[in-house]
């Protein structure tokens, strides 16, 4: 099943391609069931975890009339399967009762996730697809600037180390991704903000903003956001360069030592293209599996950075609708990540098959 | 060369994008406000009851009348306040007349009139929208409009708090009325969230979710013009990086500020300035039947007052600033420090000593020698609940080693807000009756009236009552009938006499043990001027801020 000497090995016979789709098609399918079980889980937990309404009167309880009229309204008063039967196909073939007399008088208004709606947020009173759309933009970008960033520098301090095992320099870089590593992001974050934002000010420096993406009132440049996106990729970066950095140093570790890197040093390669076209090939195996996990999450966004920057995205959405209980978003945000974790290990499969030879879907 | 080339023209770039930066810089005169929380909608009423958003109305929405920073009601949209001397509220007290300015305009230029508030009303009781509140519009038999300038409430029954209750918000039908029309609801209305008419002195000029909120002068309103060319609302969730923002100036004021942060930014050049907004911090406790016999013995209740050093609480963990003023001080009442407070009562000094005689006295004694009393095999032994705010666990630690001390053993419990503050229906364990006494702060419903129901009979969860507030389960006949007549009755004097009469029977009784006063922080700028901020309408005088540079 090899792929032919002299021949590239992302080139596919036809019978090949016709496996891979073959393999897409049937993951997709055994994603089905899998995705309707997760939904179905998600919405049991999450509507016994909290009470919508325990916020809707302010700094006030909701009064007795209010909570039983809303309740109704909001379709908290049906059982909690039906609520998920309508998260899943809308109720817009039930008659409602929104008045209160027993007796359906209003056809609903929900179409269902299976025809593409999320449903309303409690609280914002709009959908909850919108609502999750307005987050996504920043949220890309904070993240995967950080992930790039952390990619690049893993690798390249990874594949350092990794060359000059247990000398002076691997030594200190290992103390010092260990130190990064067990800070708490929290820590990490607040420090840059009042190093880098107030003492510098007040110190009369070049300082960087406290908060936000973008200064109220300015035109939105791109130096205008990069100013504010040095904090919270920095806070974000710091920690992950330093779990990633060690996954490519051992990965590494253990290629360079490997029999056939010896073979390709006694061709006569030169050092450079055994690094690259063999060494970190190879060594890129377990990193691929591992971005594939990860990069589902970055869609979820980062809880503390967001919330200390005040960077409009995924992770301060998160936190406000759990804190109000606003399942219809909270359960958008959940099937995103979950259907984004069908995809994403997908394509770490078929990535798998392009870059490792030996790897082959039949 | 080529790498020469690259850095020339990634160089020239950044210069341009510098020259747009500083370009774009206007000379509009604008604050911006440091909100911790975005809020979720700005038709506060119909479909927002959140904190964040009442204080904005009076930026953009003008109510009948506001109440300025001594809590005396002012005219807005009314010509005068409503009064039996003018006419305004009928002799039996149900009808409530308002009659407006005739010079009164939305910012489109649409005259405001009584087919408004008309509206209004309806689109509180309409079946169709899911409000998040229909008090008080649920005690009306109608609202209707003689004339433009007139309208005219009539309550089923007496309502007394009417004046600091009705209309908050008034909504153009001229815009909304379609809506409502054409989709049967306003839930989806994006008017909510982005009104494109205004009364206030500022427009809301666009809403960047997640980041701000910016007003705009409205150029069309009826009263002074705003000073201010711009406000901005910024969403800073994070208390420290509030508090950083404040320091460097990105932001003129923050609100909630912590007694701790209160310190460092009055070190840094920021102001703090309390605002009575009418809340209390107090310790609720349960009197449901067949649960929690220990606290329902008077005793105890009286031993926990003696026995907590409240004064030292409020200003060890509650003081801000150098001065007297700059802590909080313990509250006597549910209604401290507002018009209707019974003066009179006088807070129970710390004194181990008389808790510790008390609780002797009623028969609970430590004949086991470990420190904690029994009484007929009966240990006291407590639940102090409450959510999972710093400041409240800092005062659950301190509070349970002070019980200790009487003999009182305690044992903490913390609940994320949504449980805490959540009902009976939900399973919410603090309705249920599973704590003996538990923690957190609030107003009279309708601040600055002293109307309150959570200690009334009716309000009593259950089964056929899911939704009830009285979570202490507490039904005492006279303290029942005496809510009662103050919330049946428009005179003012009759009802502080009432309120004098309800506060000394739950101080005897220890129905409900103050901890401290609990006024709103409000940390302001140097740049911030004539931030006159009142308890109830906030922003009530935000045409007159200004910035000073």
């Amino acid at each position: 099943m090899g792929v032919p000497v002299g021949r590239p090995c992302f080139i596919f016979r036809l019978n090949e391609y016709n496996l891979m789709l073959r393999f897409i098609l049937r993951r997709l399918i055994q994603a089905i069931p899998l995705l309707f079980l997760i939904s179905l889980i998600l919405f049991l937990i999450l509507n016994s975890v909290g009470d919508p309404l325990s916020t809707m009167g302010g700094r006030q309880r909701v009064s007795s009339s209010d909570r039983d009229r809303l309740t109704r309204q909001l379709g908290l008063d049906q059982p909690v399967l039906n609520q998920y039967l309508f998260w899943l196909i809308g109720n817009d073939w039930l008659l409602l009762d929104t008045d209160g007399d027993g007796v359906g008088d209003r056809y609903g208004t929900r179409l269902g996730v299976l025809r593409g709606d999320l449903g309303n947020s409690f609280t914002e009173r709009r959908p909850a697809s919108a609502v999750i759309a307005d987050r996504f933009a920043p949220t890309l970008l904070l993240m995967g600037t950080s992930y790039i960033l952390t990619l690049v520098l893993a690798l390249g301090i990874g594949v350092y180390s990794a060359l000059r095992p247990y000398t002076l320099t691997d030594n200190t870089i290992t103390a010092l991704s260990f130190i990064l590593y067990s800070m708490p992001i929290f820590w990490i974050a607040l420090s840059l903000l009042w190093i880098f934002a107030v003492t510098f000010k007040q110190a009369g420096l070049p300082y960087l903003p406290t908060v936000g993406m973008y200064e109220p009132g300015q035109p939105v440049t791109f130096v205008e956001v990069a100013r504010h996106m040095v904090l919270p990729v920095l806070s974000l970066s710091l920690i992950s360069i330093a779990g990633y950095s060690r996954y490519v140093r051992s990965a590494m570790l253990e290629v360079v030592n490997a029999d056939y890197i010896r073979t390709a040093y006694a061709k006569g390669l030169s050092g450079r293209r055994v690094l690259y076209r063999h060494a970190l090939r190879n060594a890129a195996l377990p990193l691929v599996t591992l971005i594939g996990l990860d990069i589902p999450f970055l869609f979820g966004g980062a809880v503390v950075t967001e919330r200390i920057f005040a960077w409009p995205g995924m992770g301060q959405l998160f936190v406000n609708a759990l804190d109000r209980a606003d399942y219809p978003v909270l359960m958008g945000l959940l099937m995103l990540i979950a259907v984004l974790v069908v995809v994403f290990q997908l394509l770490t499969d078929i990535v798998y098959a392009f870059i490792d030879p030996r790897i082959r879907l039949s | 060369m080529r790498m020469k080339k690259c850095f020339v023209l990634v160089l020239t770039a950044l210069m341009l994008m510098s020259l747009v930066f500083s370009a774009g810089a206007q000379d509009t005169k604008s604050l911006s406000l440091a909100f911790v929380q975005e809020i979720d909608s700005l038709n506060y009423g119909l479909y927002s009851s959140q904190f964040f958003s009442s204080i904005l109305t009076s930026i953009w929405n003008s109510p009948p009348w506001v109440f300025d920073d001594n809590l005396n009601p002012v005219p807005r949209l009314a010509t005068e306040i409503p009064s039996a001397d003018n006419g305004g509220v009928s002799a039996d007290g149900k009808t409530i007349t308002i009659r407006l300015r005739d010079d009164i305009v939305w910012s489109d230029g649409t005259p405001i009139t009584s087919a408004d508030f008309v509206f209004t009303y309806e689109m509180f009781m309409a079946d169709g929208n899911a409000v998040d509140s229909r008090s008080p519009y649920d005690k009306m038999d109608s609202v209707t409009a003689p004339d433009a300038q007139t309208v005219v409430v009539q309550f089923t029954d007496v309502y007394a708090p009417w004046l600091t209750s009705i209309f908050t918000q008034v909504h153009p039908q001229h815009i909304l009325a379609p809506i409502f029309e054409a989709d049967g609801t306003l839930d989806n209305a994006d008017y909510n969230r982005t009104p494109t008419v205004s009364s206030g002195p500022f427009v809301v000029s666009e809403w960047q979710t997640g980041n701000y909120i910016l007003f705009s002068r409205n150029e069309a309103y009826f009263d002074e013009p705003a000073k201010l060319d711009q406000i901005y609302v910024r969403f800073v969730p994070d208390d420290a990086a509030q508090v950083a923002a404040l320091i460097n100036g990105d932001v003129d004021m923050g609100i909630f500020i912590s007694p701790d942060d209160a310190r460092t930014l009055q070190q840094n050049g920021v102001s703090v300035v309390t605002v009575n907004s009418g809340y209390n911090e107090g310790l609720y406790f349960n009197f449901k039947a067949d649960t929690a016999p220990t606290i329902k013995d008077l005793a105890v209740r009286q031993a926990i007052a003696y026995g907590l050093n409240r004064q030292g609480i409020v200003e060890d963990l509650l003081r801000y600033g150098d001065g007297e003023a700059d802590h909080n001080v313990v509250a006597t009442s549910f209604w401290y420090n507002t018009p209707w407070a019974n003066d009179s009562l006088e807070l129970e000094a710390y004194d181990p000593e008389i808790a510790r005689q008390l609780l002797e006295d009623a028969g609970w004694v430590d004949s086991d020698g470990d420190g904690i009393r029994e009484r007929d095999g009966e240990r006291l032994s407590l639940t102090w609940a409450t959510n999972q705010r710093t400041l409240r666990t800092q005062v659950q630690a301190v509070g349970q080693q002070q019980l200790a001390e009487i003999g009182i053993e305690v044992e903490l419990v913390n609940l994320p807000s949504d449980i805490f503050f959540g009902s009976y229906g939900d399973a919410n364990p603090v309705a249920l009756g599973e704590y003996d006494f538990w923690e957190f702060s609030t107003t009279p419903g309708s601040f600055p009236d002293p109307n309150h129901v959570y200690w009334t009979c009716a309000e009593i969860p259950s089964d056929e009552n899911p939704s009830g507030v009285n979570d202490m389960y507490l039904c005492d006949q006279e303290l029942d009938a005496l809510f009662a007549a103050q919330a049946s009755n428009a005179d003012p004097e009759a009802r502080r006499e009432i309120f004098q009469q309800i506060q000394q029977l739950m101080y005897d009784q220890v129905y409900w043990l103050p901890m401290w006063h609990d006024p709103d922080l409000y940390a302001l700028s140097a740049q911030f001027s004539d931030a006159r901020i009142a308890p109830t309408t906030q922003f009530w005088n935000s045409a007159n801020w200004d910035a000073v540079s």
